[in-house]
């Protein structure tokens, strides 16, 4: 079964906007790991005479009001902004696989009663929850900020995952394993798991983006990421001021956003078309 | 596969709606307001908002108003408005003469029963727990004829006609005195009030729009502007687009630093420095954090509270927080307090001096961590600061950084403004970053920093005796009272209560059309109605 | 059917009663008090207070309050704000619930129209250089923060070449008797901008959906059969292909709504358009917990009736979902 997963990744591989999609986010992983180190510190030299420079050769992305270079912060916000990602969609894959599978393993009352609470969280905006809780946290640390991101986003996975295990229960293999005596345990992880990993990992890569999008939102509501820690929403927020005569300084922190979704989302897209042939 | 006919009718539609204003009278103009609430009750004896209070100051006058600038004790400078004159029988007896002109906007003549009748419900504990306080040396409001009204005193003391005369706007009593209080906010008649002042009302949308038109039998004189319209508009950014897309003409919200230089999208917007009570300071808790049964471990000390003082640069927080509009405040007074020339300069910015006087009083960096100890506790306290004041949140680190030179460390608690207000009630804080809107008259000083206070908005519970005694003679001083209100400011200061950084001005925008733009701090559009437009720089919607 | 019918409703009540009481905990559980705004930096005695407390039944224990609550829905009342007292909830939504109506409304109908239409033209001319800039265009759009959209559009539009208006769903000073065609056309203006920003990403969601479900309906044998008895290709396109995908298209809407009611939440505010969404967020920054739940429920209620529908309409099409 583990090697259909590895078929499914090199089939990924092969069509052509999975192809792009992961060289994107290489390198932006890439950028974000080893330029902080080459470029000028984000925070430094902050200079409020100076005010927004245009892009020139020094700096490629121009400079922000306070004069501080927008790639270096761009740069940094993506360090920022893809590890809270890729920590909170860690999160909620793991809190939703987990639920998904008790309540599909399981069944009756225990399903029933699951599945409801899931249904209902649901139905609230997603939105509502995060601003009730941002506001209780009095300085919202980036480890809260990704236990609030993974814990509101995980419902729709369980309910994948619950999905794929009810669609599995009742294919031979299991039935087999099940008559031949297996524990449960080894039904769930030797069995079901792996097939459903393919479903769960498309969601969990469409989720990223998700939560990028959602995180730049609240730093933009100035509800994520705190200051003086640049973040891709913060930066636009900045720049309102300045988006008439300076451009640069918001064009280049939202497509930052634009790139590193869409990436995100060629990714997704393409382990779609690699487990599901016909939806492409 | 759009039909063409549909895009061009699609266009039409996008092209500026500018026909639809009708023909006015020459001398005319329609004024735009921004609030960044919604104005639901805009009537006096109802909880006031701003944006009530800058709705009801154009429908309801009251008796008489401090004239500019000349203060709260200082009777023959008061402006008439309902009363035309006003004499004095005794030391403890004024009497009214009502201007015959007065009249509510349905027609029927303001009298005496009104007056007698708003007094009446505004002394009502229930009605307004905060004004019957206010109003407690008033004994008796009689009337003698339909247009002079007697007002006794139980005690002697200059602020009587200012409390006779400012505290109360006036209510129709023919309208209302058949309403009892409980359900006054619920009645029609708030619904759509009848009032007596320049502008008459015409309608509210809920979170929309409030409107309303000039009454051209004003007694005072037509109001210039004929049309008066308010917008909620809560998000800052939407107001400020809606200023600078030309929607609106008036905002008052605007951030102090970052706000001027967006203006420059639009030349015609021109901003002015609206005078205001407000006083922002640094608070220090006098008891524990959360207990108010002990001292503070650190801020009970005067001693360390004034090394604290000293620790701050005021002009550089000024100029960082408040840009132009910034003023230095040493005490609880406001830049147009009348009293304000007599407040003695607070503690000097003297950072060397303040870690000195921080090593007498014990506090010494022991473990070289760069910050104080004592007792083998470090020097840290918690400074809560609201996310809604952007000229706070700008001040915090500025303040964190100034006592990180003396080797205290502050720890920055940001909070939702709901939060932070339930903080301050419940005494959890050691810093407080507050700005108070202080009363017109300088003894409002006693609401937060007096022992009476203790139960109401002096939530540092602050209660020095001697000063209370200092503040009362200087409140109830027969001949003028500098001298008093100078020892008493002198007496607060040495006590360290706080840490005032800045009465500063209101970044007040208006379009520049409008000519003859007053603004009173008291209440920023109680002259609106002498507003004119620039004839020659009428726009559509003036017309 | 009726049998599953009915079982799926009591499903959606419980769900809807379930996320109620998820929602009173949850803003429970916040600190705040929802007294400081109307209160501001003014003095206020500790007596006021506790009238006001007694008004709003905050002096009741969390339990009681609940129960008062619950027992209120039950009747169809939702309280009393606190922010707009002595405004009733139920009446401060229907007053805000039209401006919503009109803006989701108008969000709906140009899915419905440019993104279905885009999706099918894709599905048409699968393979070709449109389809696929469209592809890429759908993508972009999905992945385009919808607050930087919005400060865009109204830096540039508004501000900046004076186009449309920056905010508003009126033009202030259009006097209330104005006549109709002119109303209309005030709010049209005003509606563009707000609607653009709401939409871009349901548009590419739809375009997507639709494109993939016209193709797998072409390889169908009846489309097939419909073709091969003469049928011009655009009869068997809109009449034939385009009419199966419909019902799986309308169960989108269960997909759409969250993401519309988050957004309205933040395109409201930003565009000060008077809805439920700005109602919304003013709410939470009040701590008003009657509008604040009340809103809320009518967020979820949406959602949970736009899943009920979607589930109702997939099982008129395909009877096998039923049992599950």
């Amino acid at each position: 079964m583990i090697g259909s997963f590895a078929d499914l990744l090199a089939r990924a591989w092969k069509h052509p906007s999975g192809r792009w999609g992961v060289i994107a986010l290489a390198a932006l992983a890439l950028a974000a790991i080893l330029t902080p180190a080459l470029l000028p510190d984000p925070g430094a030299m902050p200079d409020v005479v100076a005010g927004p420079t245009a892009p020139s050769v020094t700096h490629p992305f121009g400079t922000d009001q306070l004069n501080r270079d927008i790639l270096a912060r761009v740069v940094n916000g993506a360090r920022v902004s893809l590890s809270v990602a890729g920590l909170a969609v860690l999160l909620s894959l793991t809190l939703g696989t987990c639920v998904g599978l008790l309540a599909g393993y399981c069944g009756g009352w225990v399903d029933a009663v699951l599945m409801r609470i899931v249904d209902a969280a649901l139905a609230i905006p997603r939105l509502f929850v995060m601003l009730l809780l941002l506001l209780v946290w009095e300085r919202i640390p980036l480890p809260a900020l990704i236990l609030i991101l993974g814990t509101t986003g995980w419902f729709a996975t369980s309910r994948l995952v619950r999905g794929e295990v009810l669609r599995l229960r009742h294919e031979p293999f299991v039935v087999a394993s099940e008559g031949l005596g297996a524990r449960a345990a080894r039904t769930i992880f030797r069995h079901l798991l792996p097939n459903a990993a393919g479903p769960v990992l498309v969601a969990a890569t469409l989720g990223v983006g998700d939560v990028i999008l959602l995180e730049a939102g609240l730093s933009f509501l100035g509800l994520g990421i705190q200051p003086p820690t640049p973040s891709w929403g913060g930066m636009v927020f900045d720049a309102r001021p300045l988006i008439v005569s300076a451009p640069w300084t918001a064009l280049f922190p939202g497509a930052a956003i634009v790139v590193t979704v869409l990436a995100v989302n060629l990714v997704g897209d393409a382990l779609q078309a690699a487990l599901d042939p016909r939806s492409a | 596969m759009v039909p063409q006919r549909l895009l061009v009718a699609a266009l039409l539609l996008l092209l500026p709606a500018g026909a639809t204003t009708r023909q006015r009278a020459p001398d005319h103009g329609s004024i735009v307001i921004i609030l960044g609430a919604e104005p639901s009750t805009p009537i006096p004896t109802l909880l006031g908002s701003s944006a009530n209070n800058a709705v009801s100051e154009l429908l309801f006058l009251r008796l008489a108003r401090p004239g500019r600038g000349r203060g709260t004790t200082d009777e023959k400078s008061f402006e008439p408005q309902l009363a035309r004159s006003w004499t004095r029988r005794d030391s403890l007896t004024l009497v009214f003469e009502l201007d015959p002109r007065a009249r509510w906007h349905d027609g029927v003549p303001v009298t005496a029963r009104d007056v007698i009748f708003s007094f009446q419900r505004m002394r009502d504990t229930l009605v307004d727990p905060q004004r019957a306080l206010l109003l407690r040396y008033l004994t008796t409001v009689t009337a003698e004829n339909d247009h002079r009204v007697v007002m006794r005193f139980r005690r002697a003391y200059p602020e009587q006609l200012y409390d006779a005369t400012f505290q109360v706007q006036l209510l129709p009593a023919h309208l209302v005195d058949t309403i009892p209080p409980a359900r006054f906010a619920g009645s029609a008649f708030v619904q759509h009030p009848i009032g007596d002042g320049p502008y008459r009302w015409v309608r509210r949308e809920p979170g929309r729009q409030l409107e309303l038109a000039a009454d051209p039998g004003f007694f005072l004189g037509a109001p210039k502007l004929d049309r008066v319209v308010f917008l909620v508009v809560r998000d800052p950014e939407a107001a400020l687009n809606l200023l600078l897309d030309g929607t609106a003409d008036v905002y008052e919200g605007l951030a102090p630093v970052s706000g001027p230089v967006r203006l420059a999208a639009n030349p015609a917007i021109r901003l002015l420095a609206a005078p205001s009570f407000g006083v922002a300071y640094v608070l220090f808790n006098q008891r524990a954090y959360g207990d108010r049964n002990r001292p503070h471990s650190v801020l009970a000390d005067p001693e360390v509270r004034r090394a604290l003082a000293m620790a701050i640069d005021r002009e550089t927080l000024l100029r960082s927080a408040y840009g132009v509009f910034g003023r230095p405040a040493e005490a609880p007074v406001a830049q147009p307090h009348w009293t304000r020339g007599m407040v003695p300069k607070g503690p000097p910015y003297d950072p060397v001096g303040a870690r000195a006087l921080l090593a007498r009083r014990g506090w010494i960096d022991r473990d070289g961590d760069g910050v104080l100890d004592k007792d083998g506790a470090s020097l840290a306290l918690r400074l809560n600061v609201p996310t809604s004041s952007a000229p706070r949140v700008t001040l915090a680190p500025q303040i964190q950084e100034q006592f990180r030179q003396i080797g205290v460390r502050v720890e920055i608690v940001r909070l939702d403004f709901p939060v932070w207000q339930e903080r301050r009630t419940k005494g959890e804080f050691d810093l407080d970053l507050a700005a108070a809107t202080m009363d017109p008259s300088p003894s409002g000083i006693v609401q937060s920093w007096t022992c009476a206070g203790r139960s109401g908005s002096n939530f540092a519970q602050y209660c020095d005796p001697a000063v209370d005694s200092l503040l009362d003679r200087a409140i109830f001083s027969s001949r003028g009272g500098e001298a008093e209100w100078r020892t008493a400011y002198a007496a607060l200061q040495r006590d360290v209560p706080a840490i005032f950084i800045a009465s500063p001005a209101v970044p007040f925008a208006v379009h520049s059309r409008f000519r003859n733009v007053t603004l009173r701090p008291e209440s920023l559009y109680a002259d609106l109605w002498q507003w004119s437009v620039d004839p020659g720089r009428r726009i559509a919607r003036d017309r | 059917m009726s049998h599953w019918l009915v079982r799926r409703a009591l499903q959606a009540a419980a769900t809807f009663t379930l996320a109620i009481l998820l929602l009173f905990v949850l803003m429970r559980v916040a600190p705040g008090d929802p007294l400081a705004r109307l209160t501001g930096d003014r003095a206020v005695s500790e007596q006021e207070v506790a009238r006001l407390r007694a008004r709003y039944g905050l002096d009741q224990p969390i339990l009681a309050q609940l129960r008062s609550f619950l027992g209120g829905v039950a009747r169809g009342d939702l309280g009393v704000s606190i922010e707009h007292y002595p405004e009733r909830v139920t009446a401060l939504l229907a007053s805000r619930l039209p401006a919503t109506l009109l803006l989701g409304g108008a969000v709906l109908l140009l899915n419905f129209t440019l993104g279905v239409w885009l999706g099918v033209r894709q599905a048409v001319r699968r393979g070709s250089r449109f389809d696929r800039w469209m592809t890429r265009l759908a993508l972009a759009g999905y992945a385009t923060p919808s607050f930087w959209l919005g400060l865009v559009l109204v830096a540039f539009v508004s501000l900046k070449w004076h186009l449309l208006p920056a905010a508003q769903m009126t033009d202030p000073l259009l006097p209330a008797d104005a006549a109709a065609p002119a109303r209309a056309v005030d709010v049209v203006r005003h509606l563009i901008l707000p609607v653009l920003t709401l939409s871009l990403t349901s548009i590419a969601i739809t375009m997507r959906h639709q494109r993939a479900a016209l193709l797998a309906t072409f390889r169908l044998d009846y489309v097939t059969a419909a073709r091969a008895r003469g049928l011009s290709e655009r009869q068997v396109l809109w009449g034939h292909a385009w009419r199966t995908t419909l019902v799986p298209m309308l169960t989108l809407l269960g997909l759409w709504l969250p993401i519309l009611v988050s957004g309205s939440v933040f395109v409201e505010s930003v565009f000060n358009w008077p809805g439920l969404g700005s109602l919304a967020a003013e709410a939470i920054g009040a701590r008003d917990y009657p509008l604040l739940l009340g809103t809320a429920m009518l967020g979820a209620g949406a959602v949970v009736v736009a899943g009920l529908l979607a589930d109702i309409g997939y099982a008129l099409v395909d009877p096998r979902v039923r049992p599950s």
